[in-house]
């Protein structure tokens, strides 16, 4: 099986011998395609959780606490770009709507919150591992989990930041460098659920991004618009935000990562 | 390996199970219950009667009890609400104090604008107050959530708002109409639209919506709606009266008056009053049939009446506040009295600010002055009536007066 895949792959994505350099974003997402039509399987994982993130948005919509359409989806554009694989819910709660709840409400509202986020985040690491072909383990699925919940639900629970800017240029250098960091740490859920602790991750993600930053940045670009745009659509949008966006992003991921290891192996080789 | 796949399935039931018991988790129980002293919401009630029958203020005159004026965001000009000891007051931010000696419970700035009405709450423990901007509906935790350690922000005040798309406004934002909470719902109209929506006071979702003026594309200006026996009285510029049911938003009854309405109506036992630029209407509640019309020397704009005992307090915004009999409209006094006012009356006692400068109380029986107030800022706003004291929003400062010995 796994030879299988190792073979299959040589055929459709960048050999050892090339460059990641060669990974442009056409070429990233026909390797998504070719992973997909191989193994349909890879798109289970999200289809299951698309489908918890429509009935969660059924949920809010219709339960007594209160309830608001997801950042974003009101706005004329905007890119609901998520470092870790996920896709943009049509409903959200803001954490303030928890305060003085009653117990039962609490309970049920703040499990469908955390569930929503657990089971996108199983999703990812199911459907990284399973493009990757790599052993799953705890320890990789907690990793990714906990970097998940950090840059999920923390900035939920503590609000957006928001900077008020009045200087177009210093508006500019800081969306720059906002951008850049996020081309940076692109990367980092997969070499998470490649087993790798926090910190390796992080550091490649910095090291593996080198040289690809441009493709990275119209991937998240892609995906931050793909998942807005198909979240606007009435009642299904949160299943085909979830559906499209989850697998396609989580698989880039593989690709790239896998790429990087490929070209890892090579240099330790010779 | 890790047995993903069936935890997985396990936790979504847990979330499921969790979610949908919130759903249908019917609670008979309701947050805080109301003191007889409480003033829960712009104009006392529902009715818009402006008069608590329990509440009783200074009677001869009135000296200072406390003054609050340390929040150095706040700007007021619309009246407070008392709700057992916390008097909450708006003006750009929710304000809360402590009713009985003026300490700072909490504070919140944002662009809330309206009086605050207090609407009970079936899922949370705290009530919340449905506050109106020019934006729409903001429902608040009265309790005002938790502040954060080392700050002054406070956390979890903003539950839900309900703001509206709105683009009919042809030179500014309509005012906001203070919202009111009767039966389980808040009635509010939708600023810059000629609607008027039920809130549900859980999640501020719109449960009914029903546009008043079909044909006219400019936005209506609205009052306060008033409240009574499940229908919803509201009157609109230029001339219309509307009656809806609260359960279904559906209209009962409509009709025009020859005059300019831009005062609120009351709803009481006798009928329905409805106050305009120069005549005083009591309609049939059930069909908005004239009962009786009485025209008065007014150019009365920016005032609302009270009615208490069987007596309308009614400013001409000219010279006088007059006492009209609830039944017949006859005169029962006049008193001298220029310009526009929000009276409100407790034991006896009418309590009216004249133009935002100066409070005046007239015994409710006689029209005789009983005593005249002003403090040396300006706006002053309509009272609040507690046990013996006077709340009221001065500008910059919350006020409470008591009788001055």
């Amino acid at each position: 099986m796994t030879n299988e895949r190792e073979h299959g792959a040589a055929d459709t994505e960048p050999t050892t011998t090339a460059s990641k350099r060669w990974l442009s974003t056409p070429v990233i997402l026909k390797s998504v395609k070719r992973h997909v039509s191989r193994d349909p399987g890879l798109v289970v994982p999200f289809m299951v959780v698309g489908l918890f993130v429509a009935f969660a948005d059924w949920v809010r919509m219709r339960d007594p606490i209160p309830a608001s359409a997801s950042d974003g989806l009101s706005q004329t554009f905007s890119v609901q770009y998520s470092v870790f694989p996920m896709g943009t819910a049509r409903t959200a709660r803001r954490v303030a709507a928890f305060v003085d709840l009653r117990l039962p409400y609490l309970v049920g509202a703040a499990t469908l919150e955390l569930l929503v986020v657990v089971a996108a985040g199983v999703a990812g690491w199911l459907t990284i591992t399973r493009a990757l072909d790599v052993e799953r383990c705890r320890s990789s699925l907690a990793r990714y989990l906990g970097g998940m919940s950090a840059v999920t639900i923390l900035p939920w629970m503590l609000g957006s930041p928001s900077i008020d800017v009045e200087s177009l240029v210093f508006g500019a250098l800081l969306f720059l460098i906002f951008v850049l960091v996020l081309v940076r740490i692109f990367l980092v859920p997969g070499f998470l659920a490649a087993d790798n602790r926090v910190k390796t991750a992080l550091w490649k993600s910095v090291r593996a991004s080198s040289g690809i930053r441009v493709t990275l940045f119209w991937l998240l670009t892609l995906f931050g618009l793909a998942s807005w745009a198909l979240a606007q659509i009435p009642v299904a949008g949160g299943l085909l935000s979830t559906v499209v966006v989850g697998p396609v992003h989580a698989i880039s991921l593989a690709v790239v990562v896998r790429q990087t290891r490929m070209e890892n192996a090579a240099e330790r080789n010779g | 390996m890790v047995p993903s796949r069936r935890r997985f399935l396990k936790l979504t039931g847990l979330a499921a199970t969790g979610s949908l018991a919130s759903t249908v988790a019917a609670s008979d129980s309701r947050s805080t219950s109301a003191t007889e002293y409480d003033w829960p919401m712009d104009r006392y009630d529902p009715e818009g009667t402006g008069y608590n029958p329990a509440a009783s203020g200074p009677k001869d005159g009135v000296k200072v009890a406390w003054s609050h004026d340390s929040t150095g965001w706040f700007r007021g000009t619309e009246s407070p609400i008392l709700l057992d000891d916390t008097l909450y007051a708006v003006g750009e931010g929710l304000l809360a104090l402590d009713a009985e000696t003026g300490a700072k419970k909490f504070g919140h700035p944002g662009p809330y604008q309206s009086p605050p009405a207090r609407s009970q709450s079936s899922v949370y423990n705290t009530d919340t107050l449905a506050v109106g901007s020019s934006a729409g509906v903001f429902g608040l935790n009265a309790s005002g959530g938790f502040g954060l350690p080392l700050t002054e922000t406070q956390f979890g005040v903003e539950r839900w708002n309900q703001r509206y798309e709105t683009g009919r406004f042809f030179f500014s934002p309509a005012d906001p109409v203070a919202p009111v909470v009767a039966d389980g719902a808040i009635y509010t109209p939708i600023p810059g639209e000629n609607d008027i929506a039920a809130l549900d006071p859980d999640d501020g979702k719109i449960r009914w919506r029903t546009t008043i003026l079909e044909d006219d594309t400019a936005s209506a200006d609205f009052n306060r709606p008033a409240v009574k026996d499940g229908f919803a009285y509201v009157t609109n510029w230029p001339n219309g009266v509307t009656a809806l049911h609260t359960d279904s938003g559906e209209k009962h009854w409509q009709r025009d008056v020859d005059e300019q309405l831009l005062l609120p109506p009351i709803a009481t036992e006798a009928g329905l009053v409805v106050p305009s630029r120069g005549v005083v209407w009591l309609l049939d509640p059930n069909d908005g049939t004239t009962l009786w019309k009485r025209t008065l020397d007014a150019n009365a704009t920016e005032s609302a009446s009270a009615v208490a005992d069987g007596t309308i307090f009614v400013t001409d915004e000219r010279e006088s506040l007059h006492a009209l009999d609830l039944e017949t409209g006859e005169t029962l006094w006049t008193a001298p009295f220029g310009g526009a006012t929000a009276p409100v009356v407790a034991d006896g006692v009418v309590y009216a600010v004249k133009e935002g400068y100066s409070l005046v109380a007239f015994d409710a029986e006689t029209g005789d002055k009983r005593f005249e107030f002003q403090p040396p800022q300006v706006p002053l706003s309509a009272p609040v009536v507690g046990d013996g004291v006077l709340y009221a929003v001065n500008r910059e400062r919350v006020i409470a007066l008591e009788e001055a010995k």
